[in-house]
């Protein structure tokens, strides 16, 4: 279950490198005539559509069991030249399965790819069906059908209302017979979706209809697809499987939690030897404050993030003595062994469900697609501290932008209590960079230091892991600036998760940034320019703009004005302030130095389409902002300026 | 149906089961046997040497183990069957993070058919416990059920519990099957040096026969010691001490690092028969015959297999004769060369025509090409040339060759003409990749390549090709800038853009199209028919549709290539493109400079400074410079191709500005590495800059690299200038 957006996507791009394994078939002949009618409805480089697309779920009940099966048809065809197309089904012979697939097309192919875990997962058991055809020329008709069969009808728990291509009209039909008793939720709908609703002696048929859908395209710093597209939650709440029974399913987010509980409680744990470790861990500890850290710390930076996620091990979590010894887990297997840790010394920690911020539903409306996290939940006095291992740089308290503010579903015995993960300061995610230079040979010199909190710090270890811990390489590829050429020049703070905030600190050279023309140095004080690629193409991005996390950039740039050197100029101070972000400089002289102070904090990462307009003007105010050049003349240079201009009033 | 389907999926997976079960106990068998080696000593030692205390992590041993041994009645040399057995073993100390999470998951992946795999995984803890993995741990992906072959298996396996200070030993071993025609593993490459540090390496061969392999080294400091015992063929290398890769810019794999081969195929055995190592110009010969008959791809499937098959080269080699009849006709007074361009020229054109960017046999195009020399009497050789990119060898002779590309070069003059996929060259390409390598040339005593083709001394030679000047791969830049009337911190730039050189075949690809390709190509040789005509009148009907489909395909995508091209250049500060056009690709004989022009807006030029603008000219530049570099650098420098890039730049002043001294943007720095030049000028209401930098050869030692910083150093400071406009008073 858990990342499962994640991997699914993951599993298209693997797959769509994968070659393909044709065969031939007959296939019927069809065209479709005045192609090109459909070419002004077309973005210039689309060219391969759907014309049809037919998506029919219907329900079956059988030995107390309820199923859902899926028939998914669609016609396609090219409007500018021939071209080919391949489409992916993914499945896991557990939670679904796939049969019946037709391809009707000149040349087709279809085949099974088991086992095609992604990147970022190390074992989902998942298997893809390819279906494709090779080119097919201008005006032909390609066909794929194929059926998807759910034998426990909750694990089809919601359907995108989308198409990867320009589709004429689409259609879902969802047939709910008079013994199911389901709710679907509509999200993201707009006014092109045509809904039907008719209702027969057994069954309820909700039909919605699309015309014209545009491709959907993923854009960059966007929401997750979920939140950006129109799709259909399931909520099952119970059947009448047999004349005199009634089976629940997930009526309330209590009977999802119950069902989780029941594969919980197929686990058995043996803590006895665990405890006894976890006890010499916290041997030094004081009390259960220190004894929390101790542990998640040492679960962070001891358990490493391997995700076994095949079949019930999407949903089961591991056993907390396994999870220890084999220092690895997935997400459910590490919040379970920081519960059991923390249980061995007293500390009263539950595990608790929740959906990351890539996913728009919550548990009022109870379903496998609501959830997609585990985490732990330390209960120390009248505080709740939520404890996420898998994030293995941040300290308690300190909650990553994925999961802050979620909603959460915690374990409390035969209960859950829903709630809220707490929102965040932009503060929590701070970087800062300091900068104290003076202009020496006609290059700005000095020191730099960079501080990073939260998210930002998470993000910085993580990435000087990923090169393989070259200090060097990670400051280049992250941007930093003026570094000198030999690392033993940078100090370092201690890289340890348990520090709240890290340091780089360095010798600072740069010379781009420093002009000197007709005996006057122009030159930038703001050398980090934070948010510079910040503007969005309103006439074609569609989604709204989402910047991932709260956070503060903070920048000090302190310069040493040169002997007989003046400041002529200094440009005006900026502020900026809406409920997005807030943008403000300030330009300070005292004595010999000039001081720059720009603050930029993130309030809201979420900028609506509607406001795009604002956003883009807010940026433009930014680049110009570090755009402004501060100018130094020399002292008579300024004396004679100022006389020419009392002489100029005069 | 759905029964049959589903008693076939059962059995698959019994079948499977039943196998796994017998390689579990396979495996189990092999891991106790490869623990238990009492042969490989080196993985005694745990003690890390004090210089490699601080290294994230160190390999303590390394051992790679190949034996090979035929398995069918053709034991002597080239269809044998050989059965490999290949065992690398490692021992690591793992010192950081970043190595538990690189070391705590270990793929691997099976390649053929048939193919037994293992994997022995065990931890050394700092306690003294020793911990096995279990080989329930390991997880096989990606395998395909369906598909006739489970060709790309993954095998991952998590490590547990590794923890900072543990040793991890781990080994591969694999068993597979090379039949005759099959390249099979061939050549096996190991390198004597990797990203880790190493403390000690070795590596053991073992043959049924002297004949059954060859091996090569890159340098003459890779010891190889050979001997029979035991009517065993015994080949072994041992080094200690290897330090870590250095990591820098500008550099070759195969030429930096040093690595030795093993070869299996009969080509190269039939070269070593042939004492190919003593420079014997037989063993040119040899190798080059064998290769065109046996080699790449095709094993040793007649000539006549894949003649057959390449319909697209005949039928573009039939329809290019018919021009080429009547065309040298008409041309009574072309020389040799210009023949063979314009041979090369349309056939070229013809075969990308009939099948665009589908590609084609290397053999089958340069066949066809070579029977059209023939038909027309030109006499020519095939020439064997060494990739500079792919391999350390910088003498064909020396037997390093086994990865080279061909080349039909016309005796006449020398020239060269080069195979290459999926652009659009012409016959005045070059090809920076074998510049400076030795190339082995066979002359043709036949029209064909191999039908007539006979090993005769006196035709061999061998041929060093030249090194391009930087003036032959010259690319200027034409460049106008004023203010944008949009934004006033943008410049609209207006750059001209020529390539005179080896840029023009890759920026054939980046911004051209076919259809400009196909259209150069007919009007130069004066070729009346269409290319459906073409089409239409060679054997591939089918090719019509195609052909539409792909060059309809190629008009929905110029924009986009000429927003990326501008994005490129100016580190994607590109606001919008105006226009753009291709003047010329640079295809044929009368015009052999690719041109092209942009005009677009390009944002954060201009800073302000109370009214006083101050411009990046220095951005105007494409950008080569924009990562670190040391000042010490042990290993030696190399360069994908000399280059000499030429800018005449005018930035207009507006109208209430002037521009006082500007003599800071002259720089100069020349050595014999190359240098970098700029010199400025106002005129009237523009600043003039021209700027002129270049790199002289593709190969420079170590030493030189204080040099080579100094141009690099001079251009990124021409990078960082600015002017600065003042408001006039």
């Amino acid at each position: 279950m858990f990342k499962r957006f994640i991997r699914k996507k993951g599993v298209l791009i693997l797959l769509a490198l994968l070659t393909l394994n044709s065969f031939y078939v007959s296939a019927k002949e069809e065209k479709i005539k005045d192609i090109e009618q459909y070419l002004p409805l077309l973005e210039p480089e689309e060219n391969h559509i759907v014309i049809k697309s037919t998506q029919e779920i219907v329900f079956d009940k059988s030995d107390g069991n309820v199923s859902a099966n899926m028939s998914v048809s669609k016609k396609y065809t090219s409007v500018r030249y021939g071209d080919y197309y391949a489409t992916y089904v993914a499945y896991d012979n557990e939670s679904n399965s796939i049969n019946s697939e037709v391809v009707t097309a000149p040349r087709i192919g279809i085949r099974h790819s088991s086992n095609t875990t992604s990147d970022g997962i190390f074992y989902d058991g998942y298997n893809i069906c390819t279906l494709s055809y090779s080119t097919i020329q201008k005006g032909d008709v390609a066909t794929i059908s194929y059926k998807v069969n759910y034998p426990k009808m909750f694990y089809l728990s919601r359907i995108l209302l989308t198409e990867d291509l320009f589709t004429l009209n689409k259609v879902v039909k969802i047939s709910v017979p008079s013994w199911l008793n389901m709710e679907i939720k509509e999200f993201n709908f707009n006014s092109s979706i045509k809904k039907t609703i008719t209702n027969k002696k057994n069954e309820t048929i909700y039909t919605y209809s699309i015309d014209n859908l545009k491709a959907y395209k993923s854009e960059n710093r966007s929401r997750s697809i979920s939140w950006n597209q129109p799709s259909l939650l399931f909520v099952y709440k119970s059947a009448n499987v047999s004349k005199n029974k009634e089976v629940e399913f997930f009526p309330t987010a209590q009977k999802q939690y119950e069902w989780y509980q029941s594969l919980i409680a197929q686990n058995v744990e043996i803590t006895d030897s665990l405890c006894t470790e976890t006890k010499q861990i916290t041997a030094d500890c004081k009390n259960d404050k220190e004894k929390l850290a101790t542990i998640y710390e040492w679960v962070q930076s001891n358990i490493r993030y391997i995700a076994f996620e095949d079949g019930m091990a999407g949903y089961r979590p591991q056993i907390a003595h396994e999870v220890f010894d084999n220092k690895y887990g997935d997400c459910k297997g590490m919040a379970n062994l920081l519960c059991k840790m923390l249980g061995c010394v007293g500390i009263d920690a539950r595990l608790t469900w929740l959906g990351t911020n890539d996913i728009p539903y919550d548990y009022s409306t109870p379903s496998l697609a609501v959830d997609n996290h585990a985490i732990c939940a330390a209960i120390l006095g009248k505080d709740t501290i939520y404890l996420d291992a898998t994030n293995q740089y941040l300290t308690v308290g300190v909650y990553p932008s994925s999961i802050e503010g979620r909603p959460a579903m915690v374990s409390n015995g035969v209960n859950c209590i829903l709630t809220r993960i707490p929102e965040v300061s932009p503060k929590q995610n701070t970087d800062s960079v300091s900068i104290k230079f003076a202009i020496d040979q006609n290059k700005l010199k000095g020191t730099l230091k960079n501080t990073f909190k939260g998210d930002n710090k998470a993000r910085f270890l993580s990435l000087l892991e990923d090169n393989d811990n070259e200090l060097m390489s990670t400051l280049h590829s992250s941007g930093f600036i003026g570094l000198p050429e030999k690392e033993r020049n940078i100090k370092v703070s201690s890289l340890s998760a348990s520090d709240s905030t890290i340091s780089i600190e360095y010798p600072f050279e740069d010379r781009s940034d420093l002009i000197l023309a007709d005996g006057k140095y122009y030159l930038s004080m703001d050398l980090w320019q934070n948010m510079i690629y910040g503007d969005v193409d309103i006439e074609k991005r569609t989604t709204d703009l989402f910047l991932k996390n709260k956070k503060v950039y903070s920048y000090v740039a302190e310069l040493e004005i040169p002997a007989n050197y003046t400041v002529s100029y200094k440009p005006a101070n900026k502020n900026i302030d809406n409920p997005n972000f807030s943008f403000n400089t300030q330009y300070i002289i005292k004595g010999n130095k000039l001081t720059y102070k720009r603050n930029l904090t993130i309030k809201n990462p979420l900028i609506k389409k509607e406001q795009f307009k604002e956003w883009n003007n807010d940026i433009k105010q930014i680049k110009a902002s570090y755009l402004e050049q501060v100018v130094l003349s020399k002292t008579a240079d300024k004396k004679q300026v100022s006389k020419s201009k009392k002489n100029n009033k005069k | 149906m759905k029964k049959s389907y589903i008693l076939m999926l059962l059995m698959m997976l019994v079948t499977l089961s039943s196998f796994a079960k017998k390689r579990l106990s396979d495996e189990e068998k092999i891991i106790n046997e490869v623990w238990a080696r009492t042969d490989m000593p080196e993985f005694d030692n745990h003690n890390v040497d004090p210089k490699y205390k601080d290294e994230r992590v160190v390999v303590l041993a390394e051992y790679h183990e190949l034996i090979g041994d035929a398995f069918n009645n053709n034991t002597k040399i080239a269809l044998a069957n050989i059965k490999y057995k290949m065992l690398t073993r490692q021992l690591l100390k793992i010192n950081d993070n970043s190595a538990i999470e690189e070391y705590s998951t270990i793929k691997y992946k099976n390649n053929n058919d048939g193919q037994k795999n293992v994997v022995g995984i065990r931890i050394f803890k700092q306690n003294g416990k020793v911990v096995n993995l279990n080989s329930n741990d390991y997880i096989k992906l990606n395998s395909n059920l369906k598909a006739r072959k489970q060709n790309s298996d993954i095998t991952k396996i998590a490590v547990p519990n590794l923890q900072k200070g543990d040793l991890l030993e781990y080994f591969f071993y694999s068993e597979m099957e090379s039949y005759g025609w099959d390249k099979g593993i061939d050549p096996m490459t190991y390198f004597l040096s990797s990203n880790e540090a190493t403390q000690s390496f070795r590596f053991h061969g073992s043959f049924d026969s002297p004949s059954r392999v060859r091996y090569t080294t890159s340098d003459d400091n890779i010891i190889v010691k050979n001997k029979i015992e035991k009517d065993r063929y015994l080949v072994d290398v041992e080094s200690k001490d290897l330090p870590k890769r250095e990591q820098v810019k500008f550099t070759n794999k195969y030429r930096t690092n040093p690595f030795f081969r093993i070869f299996f195929s009969k080509t190269n055995m039939f070269c070593e028969d042939q004492s190919f190592d003593n420079n014997s110009k037989a063993g040119v010969v040899r190798k080059a015959d064998n290769k065109i008959i046996y080699g790449n791809g095709f094993g040793w499937l007649s000539f006549k297999s894949f003649y057959s098959g390449a319909t697209s080269t005949i039928e573009a080699a039939k329809l290019t004769s018919l021009w080429a009849r009547d065309y040298f006709k008409k041309h009574p007074n072309l020389t040799e060369e210009q023949k063979a361009d314009a041979l090369f020229d349309v056939y070229r054109n013809k075969v990308l025509c009939i099948y665009p960017y589908n590609g084609y046999s290397e053999i089958s195009f340069l066949n066809r090409f070579v029977e059209l020399l023939s038909e027309f009497k030109i006499q020519k050789s095939l020439v064997l040339l060494p990739n500079n990119n792919y391999f350390s060898a910088d003498n064909v002779i020396r037997g390093y060759a086994d990865e080279y590309d061909y080349a039909i070069m016309i005796n006449s003059t020398g020239k060269l003409y080069y195979n290459t996929f999926s652009d659009y060259p012409s016959a005045s390409d070059k090809m920076p990749q074998y510049e400076g390598e030795t190339a082995g040339i066979c002359k043709f005593t036949g029209k064909r390549l191999k039908l007539h083709f006979k090993a005769d001394n006196n035709e061999i030679s061998t041929k060093k090709i030249p090194i391009a000047t930087p003036e032959e791969n010259k690319t200027t830049y034409t460049i106008d800038a004023k203010i944008s009337d949009e934004n006033p911190y943008a410049l609209d730039v207006n750059r001209e853009v020529a390539l005179y050189g080896s840029g023009r075949n890759g920026m054939r690809k980046k911004l051209g199209t076919f259809v400009q390709y196909d259209s150069t190509i007919r009007a130069y040789y004066d070729i009346k028919k269409t290319a459906i005509e073409d089409l239409r009148a060679s054997k591939m009907p089918f090719s019509v549709p195609n052909y539409r489909n792909y060059t309809e395909e190629d008009k929905t995508k110029i924009e986009r290539m000429y927003e990326r091209e501008a994005k490129n250049y100016f580190c994607n500060n590109v606001e919008k493109v105006y226009d753009y056009k291709l003047h010329s690709l640079g295809l044929v004989p009368n015009d052999t400079v690719l041109r092209y022009s942009s005009n677009c807006r390009v944002d954060a030029m201009i800073k302000n400074a109370d009214g006083t603008k101050v411009i990046s000219v220095g951005h105007l530049l494409a950008e080569k410079n924009s990562f670190h570099y040391d000042t010490e650098r042990k290993s030696d420098i190399y360069f994908n191709n000399t280059f000499k890039d030429e800018y005449n730049i005018t930035l207009n002043i507006p109208k209430g500005y002037t521009v006082k001294n500007i003599d800071y943007l002259n720089k100069n720095t020349k050595n014999d590495c190359g240098g970098f030049e700029s010199n400025a000028k106002i005129e009237d209401d523009k600043i003039i800059i021209g700027v002129s930098w270049n790199i002289n050869n593709i190969y420079f030692k170590s030493s030189e690299w204080s040099k080579i910083l100094n141009i690099l150093d001079t251009f990124d400071e021409f990078y960082s200038s600015s002017v600065v406009l003042y408001r006039s008073e």
